[in-house]
């Protein structure tokens, strides 16, 4: 295909063995942009609504960014989208590395996986060959020596493998679809629907090439973007050198670096666990994904004391304040201990620091008894039970059983009271930023469409750190409170841009760290390397519309799911709670305030204000007038049918 | 090797340190060639003046650090589209080996021996040393695809090109090492020959796991 989408899809039906191939026409880039917005094309035309997501009808997509495989700022992103085990809702999950290249090179957009066999197996790429193969021999085994297996099945070192850990073959709640070993397609549980398919593996191998649709012209943008995110110093210096850590460093100053399961947002002694110390002390090698300027990963390993040895990929701010701060524990190296131990099994890691972090509090309230957590006294901080936690968890062994159902699940299953401790929404366990403390985390928490989660909408320039961050902030939110995080007013503006950025990124298959991160790849840089790359004129206006179209066709699965606007919040700590202590004592976020703002944010998407669901003339504005039908089949109750149907000649 | 603190009017042809006119050793009947001193001894000594001055010499030379390689694969791609103008993990001239449970990453490409074993070894004269520059070059209408320089090569810097018959090689993008200039960690660099020595030393003592790493910068051990 002429452009730099591969124009072809694997179609695989496990249950029948079945493999196909098919052909992507160009009207599918230009409506849905590629990777994500595909993906949920693909999920809402093949998705039959209300279905178990682990039943074999579920359907795994996995899809590389449009412009992967290419020296575009840091193209590396494969999004894998599914109905998740965790939230029962859409979900995506993005996840960099080399596989999206290899899939590209090798001539495929993506994998279209449904069915579920009976017996192990991994699928094999290798250019046009693509075989299901038997992995019995794999089955069991963690993502390192997994990787291992595969690579010397296929007799090719430089294969690339996304696969799945025990945690996934063990269908916990949250397992991650992992790539590389160590970098994970990490939320929602996906790994989970790959292990009831009991697909252990996908190996990749791809001797072709991409080639753009005007190379010369692409090949000089590209270069240009680059140098335009590596020209911004501080902030590319501050992610080769620390990668994200720093960021956990500051949240703890101003007090919203969620401590003890969300008790507080500050604690001691946490510069032990972040930037400086860390690279000091632990970390061996920078690492990066494909075409990356930023090279935020880094290699670590512990030399001393009781965790010699552990050694992985990361970790990152998530990662230090969940194994550190949520669980009351500030010990580096037992951060990089527990990292490893959820990269081996294929855990997210907010997921089970949250359930884990979850337990504790019931612990420490005494509504758990060392009796029902199988001996283990799970104190703040008491690192020995966390990692033997973790192993029950990932092995769905004793306690761990009730954890492996997520924070919604294991509340369900300790009790009603428990509930108020899971810090969840949605299904899905909050990130490590306390939104009561800044309104455009709060409102993208509440209305991503797959939860709360700062990967569909994170507002960087609301802090300001620069005068040039300023600017855009207040440009974006319309007055000159765009950098005062606490003012609500314009914040659902900047969220909404935020949020059509981040699609655009996952789309293009462009790191956020190149595009919302330092805000230099601009939307005037993806559209021209989008049609110079593909050779589908849009322009700037045409390509955000995309984007529009995919976060509204994302809701509208979500609303064939069964989601309502009551579900567009927080969870109850979060809206009841002021913060206890440290710098940001005292500040909370009024359940009204976040109500004003969801409001505010259908009103500016151009959906029901009441009803978060899509008018029809939003619909017709965004060419998805074909899916209004079977979207208002499927509304749930009859009673909010009609308030819907005013709503829609309201609209 | 001295630069000098006056204006510059000219560099060094052999290690490309600015020179003004005062500091410069011409060399007569060559007009246009400049050293400066100690460039310009070293090449009397060891004879090589006359040479030197019969041909261009490319005074730099690719490093390679594979302690500051992220494994972001930049350099395969800027260097598969200036063969192909299409990206590709291989059809370039570099590869970069990961080692993924412990994240290393080595790039592998061409050294441009003074003394060739893939020249030494190819049947048909495909591969040639070449006389001007000292680059090691393929002739592509000569090469029938044996792959024996891939397996003579000491380094692993040879690779056959999928499915066709040829085997890529680095040709220094003639002069602008494409690769070096998209590398943002300075894995690969592209420097004074001279300064090259002084490097390979510098990351030699670096990888020292007992030296604590004050000389600024990179904490990495090989």
């Amino acid at each position: 295909m002429d452009g730099c989408s591969a124009g072809q899809m694997i179609w695989i039906d496990l249950g029948k063995g079945k493999i196909w191939k098919e052909q992507v026409d160009l009207k599918m880039f230009r409506d849905y942009v590629g990777g994500r917005g595909v993906n949920a094309k693909i999920l809402w035309e093949n998705l039959k609504p209300g279905l178990d997501p682990l039943s074999p009808e579920n359907v795994l997509v996995i899809s590389a960014g449009t412009l992967c495989g290419t020296i575009a700022p840091g193209a590396s992103e494969l999004t894998v989208t599914s109905k998740s085990p965790l939230t029962g809702l859409y979900f995506k999950t993005t996840v960099g590395g080399h596989f999206a290249n290899e899939l590209k090179f090798a001539g495929y957009d993506g994998i279209v996986i449904t069915g579920a066999s009976l017996t192990p197996v991994y699928l094999s790429i290798k250019n046009q060959a693509v075989t299901i193969k038997d992995a019995v021999g794999i089955w069991g085994k963690d993502l390192r020596e997994t990787d291992k297996a595969v690579k010397e099945k296929e007799r090719d070192s430089d294969t690339n493998v996304i696969a799945i850990g025990p945690a996934g073959e063990n269908l916990v709640r949250f397992a991650v679809v992992s790539s590389n070993i160590y970098r994970s397609a990490s939320r929602g549980g996906l790994g989970a629907v790959m292990g009831y398919k009991k697909l252990k593996a996908i190996a990749v191998r791809g001797t072709g090439s991409i080639s753009c649709s005007e190379p010369d012209k692409f090949h000089r943008v590209a270069l240009e973007s680059r140098r335009r995110v590596r020209e911004d110093e501080f902030s590319w210096r501050r992610k080769y050198l620390f990668g994200t850590q720093r960021g956990l460093l500051t949240a703890n100053e101003v007090g919203v670096n969620p401590t003890r399961n969300f008790q507080t947002g500050y604690m001691e002694g946490v510069e032990k666990i972040g930037g400086e110390y860390i690279r000091e002390k632990f970390v061996v090698r920078e690492t990066g994904c494909s075409a990356c300027v930023m090279h935020c990963g880094k290699f670590t390993s512990v030399e001393e004391g009781p965790y010699q040895g552990s050694s992985s990929e990361g970790p990152q701010w998530e990662t230090l304040s969940d194994w550190g701060p949520r669980i009351g524990s500030v010990d580096p190296a037992f951060v990089i201990r527990a990292n490893e131990l959820c990269n081996l099994y294929g855990m997210d890691v907010s997921s089970s620091a949250s359930v884990v972090a979850m337990a504790m509090e019931l612990y420490e309230k005494g509504m758990l008894s060392e009796a029902e957590t199988d001996g283990l006294s799970l104190e703040w901080g008491n690192r020995e039970a966390v990692e033997s936690l973790l192993k029950k968890i990932a092995f769905r062994d004793g306690f761990g059983d009730i954890l492996a159902e997520g924070a919604r699940g294991a509340a369900d299953k300790i009790g009603p009271q428990a509930s108020y401790y899971a810090i969840q929404e949605k299904g899905l366990e909050l990130t490590a930023v306390d939104p009561r403390a800044t309104m455009p985390y709060a409102l993208g928490f509440a209305i991503g469409s797959r939860g709360p989660d700062h990967l569909t909408s994170e507002v960087m320039c609301q802090y300001g750190s620069t005068p040039e961050l300023v600017k855009i902030a207040n440009r974006l939110a319309g007055n000159q409170d765009g950098a005062k995080p606490l003012v609500p007013s314009g914040k659902a503006r900047m969220v909404k841009w935020h949020e059509e950025m981040a699609c655009l990124s996952d789309s293009l298959g462009i790191c956020f760290f190149h595009t919302l991160s330092s805000y230099r790849v601009d939307l005037k840089a993806m559209t021209d390397m989008f049609s110079l790359g593909t050779g589908i004129p849009l322009t700037k206006k045409e390509l955000l519309r995309s984007a529009e179209r995919v976060i509204t066709l994302e809701r509208a699965i979500n609303l064939r799911e069964g989601i309502t606007h009551e579900m567009d919040t927080l969870p109850q700590r979060v809206l009841e709670e002021p913060i206890k202590d440290g710098p940001a004592k005292g500040l909370a976020l009024p359940r009204t305030v976040l109500e004003q703002m969801v409001k505010e944010y259908y009103r500016l998407r151009g959906w029901n204000t009441r009803t978060g669901v899509p008018t029809s003339k939003t619909l017709k504005r965004l060419g998805l007038k074909d899916i209004g039908p079977q979207l208002r089949r499927y509304l749930k109750p009859p009673e909010k049918q009609v308030l819907l149907v005013k709503g829609y000649r309201e609209g | 090797m001295s630069g000098c603190k006056k204006r510059a009017s000219g560099e060094c042809e052999y290690c490309g340190l600015p020179l003004c006119e005062e500091h410069a050793s011409k060399i007569a009947n060559q007009g246009e060639d400049w050293y400066c001193r100690e460039c310009f001894l070293f090449l009397s000594v060891s004879g090589r003046v006359e040479r030197r001055l019969a041909r261009k010499v490319i005074p730099k030379v690719l490093v390679v650090d594979p302690g500051k390689c992220t494994g972001c694969r930049n350099c395969q791609l800027v260097c598969s589209f200036r063969f192909q103008r299409a990206y590709s993990y291989s059809d370039g001239a570099i590869r970069v080996r990961k080692f993924e449970p412990t994240c290393l990453n080595v790039p592998l490409l061409c050294e441009h021996c003074v003394d060739p074993e893939c020249v030494r070894v190819c049947p048909t004269e495909a591969l040639r040393k070449d006389r001007e520059t000292g680059m090691v070059i393929m002739l592509p209408e000569e090469c029938t695809g044996c792959m024996s320089c891939v397996e003579a090569c000491p380094f692993g810097a040879i690779f056959p090109r999928p499915g066709g018959k040829l085997v890529a090689l680095c040709d220094l993008c003639q002069g602008d090492p494409q690769c070096a200039a998209s590398c943002e960690p300075k894995a690969i660099e592209w420097v004074n020959k001279f300064e090259a020595g002084e490097r390979k030393k510098v990351v030699l003592v670096r990888s020292r796991p007992t030296i604590p790493d004050t000389l600024g910068g990179h904490h990495g051990r090989v």
